[in-house]
């Protein structure tokens, strides 16, 4: 393979990516997010088992990993089309897809290295509350798989969303969708009371059925099953490597898209 | 090879999207009580 066509087959730049991990590490809405996810884990000697380092029972986890992932992804593809940075780089000879490989792999790396923080916290808390178990080392990789899809879906919008409304976007589709999924529990829950409005009732077995679908997973039950040594379901595990699969494919192709569309105009 | 005539997604992203996607899908129908 000629090394132009081995270039135009990589999947990320790693210049790129360590330049994006470091910038992202040194912004401070990060780092105080980051320490409150990591100071939330003392809490977790308390709870139920590895599935809350994560999420579980864990509320601190949930909004500040959230929060998190939320700010690490927020503009990070259009920060750089936008100020012109990407096109000066991609005048190398690096392909769109690996600059685009290289920023998602550095807020990932970013993203890894605050959560292996907060997992070791989480692991010292729930070691001297005297309940460490093997399984909680499967809460790093588990819950980072979950938080990178996020991540990944992030930046594929940030291509074509200008400046930080890619995170506008996600956040209201999450809101959106815990009002649809609330709503229509309370209203089939009323409706099945009162022996009445069955297309309630139908309604909601669409939208269980469905729901789920729209976006990542939470994979964290996984682990709350291994620690009562029950059956574990791998499914949302395996549904939020392919929303990173899918996200980062996606991505790679609306940028290749829009600096095609851009150097014709 | 030109960078205008570069590939315009890497086959790796397309088959690691496809083979994860079969996995997802082959775990769904074969794991018992899923």
């Amino acid at each position: 393979m000629s090394e132009a066509a081995a270039a135009s087959n990589q999947l990320v730049s790693w210049p790129v990516a360590l330049q994006c991990a470091r910038d992202r590490l040194r912004s401070t809405p990060v780092l105080v997010f980051g320490s409150l996810l990591i100071l939330g884990e003392l809490f977790v000697g308390h709870m139920r088992s590895g599935a809350d380092i994560f999420g579980g029972y864990s509320f601190s986890a949930h909004v500040f990993l959230l929060g998190l992932t939320l700010l690490l992804g927020s503009a990070l593809i259009s920060e750089e089309l936008e100020s012109g940075h990407a096109q000066l780089v991609l005048l190398r000879p690096l392909s769109r897809a690996a600059f685009f490989g290289g920023r998602l792999a550095g807020a990932g790396i970013a993203l890894f290295i605050i959560m292996a923080v907060a997992w070791a916290v989480g692991c010292g808390a729930a070691w001297s509350a005297g309940r460490f178990s093997s399984d909680d080392l499967l809460a790093l990789p588990v819950g980072f798989a979950w938080a990178f899809a996020w991540l990944a879906v992030l930046a594929a919008i940030s291509v074509v969303a200008r400046g930080a409304s890619n995170t506008f976007w996600v956040l209201t589709t999450v809101v959106l969708w815990a009002l649809a999924k609330f709503s229509l529990a309370g209203a089939n829950l009323i409706a099945e009371k009162n022996h009445k409005w069955e297309w309630i009732t139908q309604l909601h077995r669409i939208g269980s059925a469905v729901l789920p679908y729209v976006g990542p997973q939470d994979p964290t039950d996984l682990l709350e099953k291994m620690s009562q040594h029950a059956a574990a379901d791998y499914g949302p595990l395996l549904y939020d490597l392919v929303w990173i699969a899918g996200a980062w494919l996606l991505g790679a192709f609306l940028l290749s898209k829009r600096e095609l569309a851009r150097r014709r105009a | 090879m030109s960078r205008t005539h570069q590939r315009l997604l890497p086959p790796a992203l397309w088959i690691a999207t496809a083979v994860l996607l079969a996995a997802y899908v082959a775990y769904r129908l074969l794991s018992p009580g899923a």
